[in-house]
């Protein structure tokens, strides 16, 4: 039997993920206190790859991966052509517009200043309604506002502490992001069934994790 | 791949350079925009770098093909799109019938690509557009909506369908067939009777039993009745063909019908197009 080579995103979404496939019957592969990028199942033939979670997409596209776990915040910003098999409905947070109570959105012909580590979303989102002007940050984005570098920020919100300790509040809910299970294009038709019958079993682990009945 | 076609009765063509921006942008509403290489005119015209052959091929060789009624072409050309790393230059060779298209030609349209496919071990997966579109005759949804259906479908995205479906006004059976499209692929009696099930109307009729009958050509042929392409100009059979060794489809065509410049005619086409530097690559992996 092939090799089934899966990308985990490493950190967050790699404690989940563990949780998910031990509950799906798949073993706990995965060592996250060991500096190892790859983890082999020899009962499964399943090979997982713990990568930087900006970069399962990458895998996967390239076919390096034929599948991955990865955040749909990273999905929607990077855009890259991979298949969205599943929603695996944890890791959910929000993408919000925030910034100081009341500050204006829609300012007309005036640009709006927003700081973000997401410019594509950033730009799709406010496309066809208010202009911009991008800023583009690497991280700590909530200090763009209170040094007068942007109206606005752009970011994942997942419980909001790091706004309220900087005085600032969501101002629009944009979307709502949980993590995804991706396919490579090619590896969806030649390993089909295969990559079926693991969504099936995430699938399992996924209802036993979130404490629902399976049957 | 040259001499196979010219055997074949194809003559060479070499499709224009530029494409009118707008002119393509409305006739391919969910091809990104970023993926094109836009330029400017001296005269000030919005231009594209040639994104895709086909839609070039539809403007220039109509007219020949109006006045002879039957034209069969091949290219060897390069397409442009954007991607992170620049401008990508994509070859391609291609083939397009133009006239009347008989169920024979369709035929030899697909025995061509398995020919040219089967030095490897591949897949070439074959749906056919009149399910999708027969199914939207059955709900009232805008172009909007249907365009992100397209995209949930193209992505293979069944959960975001699914939540769609919920949150929309449809009817019942087309929520059932949505809920299904992604099960309506591969072989077995299990599948023919899957299908036959979620056959709403004539359309969807005609589209299934083309497409079982099709699938009896080669038994590399899977069925797929969500397969989308993010070109939009197809009507009738779509096919793609893979090579496990590669990370995208290698082949890529269907049938489509050509619009005059007036929009007031129409004829039929067939064709498809082989990207030339991936299957040239894996052709010379299986003889190493």
């Amino acid at each position: 039997m092939k090799w089934l080579i899966i990308a985990v995103a490493k950190g967050r979404l790699e404690d989940e993920v563990k949780k998910i496939l031990d509950q799906a019957g798949l073993g706990n592969i995965i060592d996250s206190d060991s500096r190892k990028l790859i983890f082999e199942d020899e009962i499964n033939r399943i090979r997982y790859l713990v990568v930087k979670p900006v970069d399962v997409a990458t895998y996967v596209e390239s076919g390096v991966a034929d599948l991955g776990f990865v955040g749909k915040d990273v999905l929607l910003e990077q855009e890259k052509d991979v298949y969205e098999l599943m929603d695996l409905e944890f890791g959910k947070c929000i993408f919000a517009a925030a910034g100081f109570p009341n500050t204006l959105i829609d300012k007309g012909e005036e640009p709006l200043r927003v700081a973000t580590k997401y410019p594509n979303i950033t730009t799709s989102y406010f496309q066809d309604r208010q202009k911009i002007e991008l800023i583009y940050l690497n991280g700590s984005v909530e200090l763009a506002p209170i040094v007068g570098l942007s109206d606005i920020i752009v970011d994942l919100v997942e419980t909001g502490s790091t706004l309220k300790a900087n005085g600032l509040v969501i101002l629009e809910e944009m979307m709502t992001i949980s993590a995804r299970v991706i396919s490579n294009r090619v590896s969806y038709r030649f390993q089909h069934d295969r990559i079926q019958q693991f969504l099936d079993e995430v699938k399992k682990g996924k209802m036993a994790y979130a404490g629902h009945s399976i049957d | 791949m040259e001499d196979y076609v010219l055997d074949r009765g194809y003559i060479p063509f070499e499709p224009q350079l530029f494409e009118e921006f707008e002119h393509f942008a409305i006739q391919n509403p969910r091809l990104p925009r970023e993926e094109l290489v836009v330029l400017l005119s001296g005269k000030q015209q919005i231009l594209l770098l040639r994104p895709d052959i086909t839609s070039a091929l539809m403007k220039e060789i109509y007219p020949i093909a109006l006045k002879e009624e039957k034209c069969k072409i091949f290219y060897q050309s390069v397409v442009y799109r954007n991607n992170e790393e620049g401008i990508k230059e994509i070859n391609q060779f291609g083939i397009e019938n133009f006239g009347e298209i008989k169920d024979s030609t369709e035929i030899e349209i697909i025995e061509m690509a398995i020919d040219l496919l089967s030095k490897l071990p591949f897949i070439l997966e074959i749906g056919h557009t009149g399910f999708l579109e027969g199914l939207f005759n059955e709900c009232d949804l805008s172009k909007e909506q249907k365009n992100l259906v397209k995209r949930l479908i193209y992505l293979k995205n069944g959960d975001e369908l699914k939540i769609w479906t919920q949150k929309n006004n449809l009817p019942k059976e087309v929520k059932c067939v949505l809920n299904e499209l992604f099960n309506l692929q591969g072989k077995g009696k299990e599948k023919i009777e899957l299908l036959t099930n979620c056959i709403l109307n004539k359309q969807m009729d005609e589209a299934v039993h083309k497409i079982l009958r099709l699938q009896e050509i080669s038994p590399n042929i899977h069925v797929d009745f969500s397969i989308i392409n993010e070109l939009d100009y197809y009507d009738g059979i779509v096919f793609k063909g893979y090579y496990d060794r590669l990370n995208k489809e290698v082949l890529r065509g269907g049938r489509y019908k050509v619009i005059s410049e007036d929009s007031e005619k129409t004829m039929d086409a067939i064709g498809f197009s082989i990207d030339t530097n991936a299957w040239i690559e894996c052709q010379e992996d299986a003889y190493k």
